[in-house]
């Protein structure tokens, strides 16, 4: 079942204060199309929701869907084998859902049979 | 000669000069955090693309912000409609605009926003809670 708007922002929030390392995170400056700036203006006014972390975990879970809906896209994912998976980044969730995986884990699966 | 103007022939909507002024969100920005591994990403399939890393971004911003709306209507129909007609309205659009967030909620028909909002004229319509409360948020950023 999908989560509400309002739980899901407080999840987010929760989860990124456990995520301490400023140094994980950058902050980029957005100049939006009119329409979507209308939008994440009314989320900061009406819903009283930070804009500055509301996208952090929507933007990791958005671009592991993406990469989830098409194989061509596993020449993507290969790009970035060799780097150190941050926590809860798109990386992590493929990581988390079994699309990518630790080949010494599968070793040790292999000697422990 | 002398002319006068008949007002009955003129409407209730924004006038011209309300119109013509900027809104305040058309150079707005925003500083968004984002995590460094997902900007990597984002700057490899920019560049790919052939586009910046601002524009892929703005692409994935707006298509998670319709996904909120559309959640927030499972949860809330009547304040997700409230809250796609307050911000067409301030992007001077109505329900039936094609483009607006309305449409992205009820779909491009705008038959199904409109409808949606005839639903209000009924006299035993009771919008829910939620409704009321952002309704009551809107009209304390009008005063």
């Amino acid at each position: 079942m999908k989560k509400p708007l309002a739980r899901k922002i407080t999840l987010s929030l929760n989860e990124n204060l456990s995520e301490t390392s400023s140094d994980s995170f950058e902050t980029i400056t957005l100049r939006p199309e009119k329409d979507v700036a209308a939008m994440i203006g009314a989320l900061n006014k009406l819903l009283h929701t930070p804009v500055s972390s509301i996208f952090v975990d929507e933007i990791s879970e958005k671009l592991c869907t993406l990469l989830l809906e098409s194989k061509a896209n596993q020449s993507i994912v290969e790009k970035f084998l060799d780097e150190p998976i941050q926590p809860s980044s798109a990386m992590a969730l493929l990581m988390s859902k079994g699309a990518i995986y630790d080949e010494l884990d599968d070793n040790d699966l292999l000697v422990d049979e | 000669m002398t002319y006068r103007i008949d007002p009955e022939k003129f409407g209730d909507g924004r006038s011209l000069y309300e119109r013509a002024k900027p809104h305040e969100d058309d150079n707005a920005k925003f500083n968004i955090k984002v995590r460094r591994s997902d900007l990597r990403l984002i700057d490899h399939l920019a560049e790919h693309a052939g586009t910046s890393r601002a524009t892929t971004l703005n692409k994935i911003v707006s298509s998670i912000l319709i996904e909120m709306l559309q959640e927030m209507r499972n949860d809330d129909e009547d304040s997700a409609a409230l809250l796609a007609l307050y911000v067409d309205e301030k992007l001077g659009k109505s329900e039936e605009s094609t483009d607006g967030w309305s449409a992205a909620l009820f779909g491009l028909e705008s038959y199904f926003a409109k409808s949606y909002w005839m639903q209000h004229e009924q006299d035993d319509f009771v919008p829910s809670e939620k409704y009321r409360e952002l309704k009551r948020r809107i009209h304390g950023l009008k005063i």
